[in-house]
């Protein structure tokens, strides 16, 4: 269902799920968006692939949070001493929770560049810029098509006996050769991709860009959600409810009504898309105007 | 205060505000079509050499074929050029909340290049090389300074000088590296790229 969506809802709502809690310095806040991100990611992968990535969240973890004791040394709770330098353990909580929120935010733009599809990424900009749009769908042609053709034309120079064997210099000698045929030639072919955009009529008329996905039901409540969970959130981020200080002592704001209130806002904003796909559940009513084939 | 408290929040939004302003007043300008497959062209080519030296950290051609689209075809195509190789090159590489700020840095490399070299484009010679080659090394510092920035304001929520050099002096060999190969690409491309570049020109009317 997510990738059905209108491109702005997609961006609007995986945004504000992952940039909110990353602004805020509150470890539940944090801790709640990786794991909401983590089940993001079963909607479209599966548990081997994420299970695979793992390891090297781990020691992303790992460095980031050991990074920040062996710099700030302000913490009152000494655990030893590196080089005459404090470690202390204000610190190193500073770091972890820093490391977490990195990896949540990570964990949701994997999925948002899952969801962001190039067609809807062509969509976002043609609505800011048709002319962009236009460079946009080239480049993205032009990549496999480029990947397709030096390797043809290695394979070409290799047949003529020019490339190949040798040492190291003679190797360098020939992949410099062949870079400069392959410039040469992307360079002229690139005028030969005007001339035929001339001649079909780009630039006769005023330009607009193909627009396959309509503004639904469905986006509209997806919007409407997202900025009344913006403005609640943004609201007691302001407030200074999530604020924890680290330095000389870990003190966090009592977590009273405002901040689980808060917090339990956030868990349902963010499993609402993430909960269809995990128990398959219908929303019905948004999605009976879609078409069954 | 409360701006204080959320730099990067409205550092953020900021970046992405003035990114969207400048694109929607990209129509406004008359580009030729053929100025507009060059510059689609010189931008996979960037994200290509992206690609190929994807194995070696910091060691990268793409800032110096960005100097390269700048200088040769204009500030305009120099700054669409920087934008849209990190913008798409993420793809790849990891999206995520920096993709504005490598997206604003690079563009401003292709822009200023397209601007200081505007008035002698082809013309060769040993001052033009040095000139190059001293800019894409206050690039490459330059790129390293704004991304730190970032990663200052990102990891800490707030901005102070001993942080921010505790960061710099952690990110020293990736800056030193990141200028040298600059430099050192800038001093090999130039010339094919200057040449095969300045040839498309005279023969298209571009």
């Amino acid at each position: 269902m997510i990738d059905r969506l209108h491109p702005l809802s997609i961006l609007i709502y995986f945004l504000s799920a992952s940039l909110i809690p990353a602004f805020s310095r509150n470890p539940v806040l944090h801790t709640l968006c990786l794991i909401t991100g983590f089940l993001m990611l079963f909607t479209w992968a599966d548990a081997g692939k994420i299970l695979k990535r793992v390891p090297v969240f781990l020691l992303f973890f790992l460095i980031i949070s050991l990074f920040n004791p062996f710099f700030y040394h302000n913490g009152n709770t000494v655990l030893f001493y590196v080089a005459g330098r404090r470690f202390s353990l204000e610190a190193l909580l500073f770091g972890a929770d820093s490391a977490l929120i990195v990896i949540g935010v990570s964990v949701w733009f994997i999925s948002l560049s899952h969801y962001m599809t190039g067609d809807k990424v062509l969509l976002l900009f043609g609505v800011l810029s048709t002319k962009l749009a236009t460079i946009v769908s080239l480049i993205m042609r032009i990549i496999p098509h480029y990947a397709s053709y030096i390797n043809a034309y290695r394979k070409q120079q290799k047949l003529m006996g020019i490339y190949g064997e040798g040492t190291f210099l003679e190797r360098l000698r020939a992949e410099a050769k062949i870079f400069a045929g392959f410039l040469t030639w992307s360079l002229e072919h690139s005028m030969t991709t005007a001339d035929s955009m001339t001649s079909r009529g780009y630039g006769v008329a005023k330009r607009k860009s193909y627009r396959i996905y309509r503004i639904r039901q469905i986006d509209i409540l997806i919007m409407i959600t997202s900025v009344i969970f913006i403005l609640l959130l943004g609201l007691s981020l302001i407030r200074g409810t999530f604020e924890t200080n680290y330095y000389p002592v870990i003190v966090m704001q009592p977590q009273g009504r405002e901040a689980i209130l808060s917090e339990s806002v956030y868990i349902i904003y963010s499993l609402f898309l993430t909960v269809k796909h995990l128990i398959k559940v219908n929303y019905g009513f948004f999605e009976n105007k879609q078409s069954k084939i | 205060m409360i701006f204080e408290k959320y730099y990067i929040l409205i550092s953020l939004f900021l970046i992405a505000g003035s990114l969207a302003i400048v694109f929607s007043r990209l129509d406004k300008r008359h580009t030729g079509v053929r100025r507009i497959t060059l510059i689609a062209v010189m931008t996979a080519l960037s994200i290509v050499g992206r690609f190929i030296f994807a194995s070696l950290p910091a060691f990268k051609p793409v800032s110096a074929i960005i100097i390269l689209t700048g200088i040769y075809l204009g500030s305009e195509a120099g700054f669409l050029c920087g934008c849209l190789s990190a913008f798409l090159s993420n793809f790849y590489f990891g999206q995520g909340p920096w993709t504005p700020f490598q997206m604003v840095a690079l563009g401003l490399i292709g822009l200023f290049a397209g601007i200081i070299f505007s008035k002698r484009r082809f013309k060769r010679s040993s001052f033009r090389m040095i000139v190059i080659c001293i800019y894409g090394l206050i690039c490459g510092i330059f790129y390293s300074l704004f991304l730190d920035t970032w990663t200052m304001l990102w990891t800490y929520g707030s901005f102070d000088l001993k942080g921010y050099l505790a960061v710099i002096s952690a990110a020293i060999p990736y800056t030193v590296l990141y200028s040298l190969s600059n430099v050192l690409f800038l001093i090999i491309l130039d010339i094919p790229f200057g040449k095969r570049l300045g040839r498309i020109i005279t023969k298209y009317r571009i």
